[in-house]
């Protein structure tokens, strides 16, 4: 049975509907271009329906509470936007790839975006990256869209519909995401984007977890031990987000693995402090694990409290003071 | 049929100052002593190129290397250049690089001697860098 519809996240906002349409253009597919476009004025309608009111005010009961109605509701047009979309593209070929291009390509703007509102730019294409991995790893077991077996037990159907509501709540909560960076929803106060960027975090595994249980294949099952998202936490700080990348220590290393640095915890300690340049800039820093152990003016001063503190390597960097121009080289 | 180039290890782009950036954390590595920084990988650099401070705390008298006038976007820039090793995501190159004579702001990685030793690429959109340690 055809699963594409049921089972994956599309994320279709008006932005990504245009770009859809635009890069259907491009490759000569005229008739996708145009359904695409046509789609826009119920997508419109579906933002008001089922995302304005997540954020706007004045608002009802806890975010929680309304991201979990307002998913179900998104539920139905969900289904009926994704058989139709699924329905145009049915013959294309690689439909995978021509969509994931498009997903990442639009990430560039949005991640902008994403920085100037600090919504955690580094979490979310991370989440995006994680949800192309584990897709790609359905189709990998798959073989497509389409899970061979037409016939279904109860208990094979349950595991279906589980997978259907996990896909609708990630799909609900990344499209949010989106449609926050795209400003065609309300910008969220500090707790709110915590609350969505969390919620995002948890319906992907619970997207990932539910797929696994109705495809049970070992590329998957890869897939779901190689995410990036687990390991980075989400800390509220001021007016955003600041989420610190947390690898587990030992972990072992995948075939394409991220940076293996021993400096973890002083990335995450940066990270964390983007104000650096108010505070230490024209300084020298040196970072020993999650704590700054010398800063001064003076170069050798720094390196000279570091190495009275026992470390025999520094990891020394100068601050330059806070610039409002791009870099553009030395 | 487009060329296809694998990379052995992901880097994400780190957040500096103003931006996130493609900078990789290196430990240079002199003849005396070694240190940890965080230079921007610059394909448009010729050298790799390190604040001179950094010269003597890894045993390198940053006089005695080969005197070099470099030329920058601000203007022209006195520099010293030296061998040691860079060990960038667990793998030690030996490199010929510049030490600055002056305070630099920012440090770089940049192709002499290095870039053609490694294999490195950039997904921009979704500020992901890739690396092999060989080419």
């Amino acid at each position: 049975m055809a699963t594409a519809p049921v089972g994956i996240a599309p994320v279709l906002t008006p932005y990504t509907l245009g770009a859809l349409a635009d890069t259907c253009e491009q490759d000569h597919l005229p008739e996708q271009a145009l359904f695409l476009r046509r789609l826009l004025p119920f997508v419109e309608d579906i933002v008001q329906k089922c995302f304005v009111p997540l954020l706007s005010q004045p608002r009802e009961g806890s975010f929680f509470g309304r991201f979990d109605k307002l998913s179900k509701d998104f539920e139905p047009f969900r289904l009926y936007l994704n058989t139709r979309l699924f329905n145009i593209f049915v013959t294309k070929e690689d439909v995978l790839s021509f969509y994931e291009q498009v997903l990442l390509d639009l990430l560039n703007p949005l991640m902008r975006t994403a920085r100037e509102m600090d919504m955690g730019p580094e979490l979310i294409s991370a989440i995006v990256r994680d949800y192309i991995k584990i897709v790609r790893a359905l189709f990998q077991a798959a073989g497509g869209t389409t899970i061979q077996n037409d016939e279904l037990t109860v208990e094979q159907l349950t595991k279906l519909v589980d997978w259907f509501h996990a896909a609708t709540r990630f799909d609900y909560a990344l499209t949010s995401v989106f449609l926050v960076l795209e400003k065609l929803i309300p910008a969220p106060a500090a707790n709110d984007k915590s609350a969505l960027l969390s919620a995002c975090k948890q319906a992907l595994f619970d997207f990932g977890q539910a797929m696994s249980r109705m495809v049970a294949h070992e590329s998957l099952s890869r897939a779901l031990s190689d995410l990036e998202t687990p390991h980075i936490k989400i800390k509220v700080e001021r007016n955003g987000i600041q989420p610190g990348a947390t690898p587990p220590v030992g972990q072992a290393r995948p075939e394409l693995g991220l940076d293996p640095s021993h400096r973890q915890m002083e990335m995450s300690w940066l990270a964390r402090h983007k104000d650096l340049a108010d505070f230490y800039g024209g300084q020298w820093i040196v970072l020993e694990k999650d704590e700054l152990v010398a800063n001064d003016t003076d170069y050798e001063k720094a390196r000279h409290i570091a190495t009275q503190k026992g470390i025999k390597r520094p990891f020394i960097i100068f601050v330059p003071f806070k610039e409002n121009g791009a870099f553009m080289g030395i | 049929m487009s060329p296809l180039v694998d990379f052995s290890q992901e880097f994400q782009y780190r957040e500096l100052e103003n931006g996130l950036f493609p900078a990789l954390l290196v430990t240079l590595i002199g003849p005396k002593g070694e240190e940890d920084l965080l230079p921007i990988i610059d394909t448009g650099a010729t050298y790799c190129f390190f604040n001179g401070k950094r010269a003597a705390s890894i045993g390198l008298d940053l006089t005695a290397g080969r005197h070099e006038h470099l030329v920058s976007l601000a203007g022209q820039l006195t520099a010293w250049i030296h061998e040691v090793d860079l060990e960038i995501l667990g793998t030690r190159f030996h490199c010929e690089v510049a030490f600055s004579e002056h305070n630099i702001t920012r440090e770089l990685l940049g192709r002499h001697t290095l870039l053609a030793q490694v294999r490195i690429g950039f997904r921009e959109g979704i500020s992901t860098g890739y690396f092999h340690p060989t080419p």
